[in-house]
């Protein structure tokens, strides 16, 4: 009888000790079960506003509870395709985007290379190039085309006047 | 000296004031601030894949022993910004990549030393550096 109260008295003090001690090795032990599985505006926020890929998008969507998927897509994501399809549509897109920009780089070296050839380069020749590359979003790359004249009037392939600069008194 | 009237010693004494005043104006001018102008004629010189000019606008217009020497900043609607200068008849020209458009707009207004750097193979223009100093007022208002 006596060796059963002590056993009985042991496991409470064992109970109370593991309830009370476990409290102490978690860092938010004031926060309620219930509320650790409700997700805070704030932090989602703070997800929506890492830069995911839509790889890893898609991913996440594949791999993660549909409800946190639904709530990150209402929360902001909407405008980002988390469907696996749509983000293939998008990847498919993208390469056809580095083709047109490839395909307008293209054109437009030719166009300059041309008009090296003939000796002209023509301010509309010019535009004409730097459109091709504008609507290709590749202004920037705009430097590498006009270079080429440059190197040519370096070498004594062109003129000045021939490379279009049309300051007066220039170098025939 | 006791011949002299005293008229000739007055004349005397004008003329060496005249002198002395005279002196006195072309020590102030020898002592004036640098003219850099004959260092900023304008030249270009090769290192490694770089072709570097340098020089001064007004350096450039004001030198006198290469008539065709030039240099031009321009800058067009076609999105192309460019570097240009011509010494002893051999062109130097580069194109500048929109990251220097500012530097090259800058350079169009200004009146002192600029230095440009360009990659020999692209013809781009890789630096621009711009200064000006008293030298070079100096020199612009020659």
């Amino acid at each position: 009888m006596k060796t059963g109260v002590i056993a009985a008295l042991t496991l409470f003090v064992g109970i109370c000790v593991g309830y009370f001690g476990l409290g102490l090795l978690y860092p938010y032990p004031h926060i309620s079960t219930q509320a650790r599985q409700t997700i805070p505006d704030a932090v989602v926020r703070n997800v929506v506003a890492c830069d995911l890929s839509p790889d890893q998008i898609s991913h996440l969507s594949a791999s993660i509870a549909p409800e946190v998927v639904a709530r990150l897509a209402t929360s902001g994501l909407s405008n980002i395709a988390i469907d696996p399809k749509i983000a293939a549509q998008q990847r498919q897109a993208s390469e056809q985007d580095k083709a047109e920009q490839a395909e307008a780089f293209t054109r437009a070296s030719q166009l300059v290379d041309q008009m090296i050839a003939n000796r002209r380069i023509t301010p509309e020749g010019l535009n004409e190039a730097h459109q091709l590359l504008q609507q290709t979003n590749q202004a920037d790359r705009m430097v590498e085309i006009s270079g080429r004249i440059a190197v040519a009037v370096n070498k004594g392939q062109l003129t000045p006047v021939q490379a279009g600069l049309t300051m007066p008194g220039a170098r025939q | 000296m006791t011949n002299l009237n005293l008229s000739t010693r007055a004349r005397m004494l004008v003329t060496s004031f005249v002198l002395s005043a005279l002196s006195l104006t072309f020590s102030a001018t020898a002592s004036a601030g640098i003219d850099a102008t004959p260092s900023l004629t304008g030249s270009c010189y090769q290192s490694g894949t770089t072709e570097v000019c340098y020089g001064s606008m007004a350096g450039i217009r004001n030198q006198n022993s290469d008539y065709g020497r030039d240099a031009r900043f321009g800058y067009t609607s076609a999105g192309t910004s460019y570097f240009y200068m011509a010494v002893n008849g051999v062109s130097y020209f580069c194109y500048a990549p929109s990251s220097l458009n500012d530097a090259i707009k800058t350079a169009m207004a200004a009146p002192g030393y600029f230095q440009v750097q360009y990659n020999i193979s692209t013809g781009t223009c890789t630096y621009i550096a711009l200064e000006t100093g008293s030298s070079e007022r100096n020199a612009s208002a020659l």
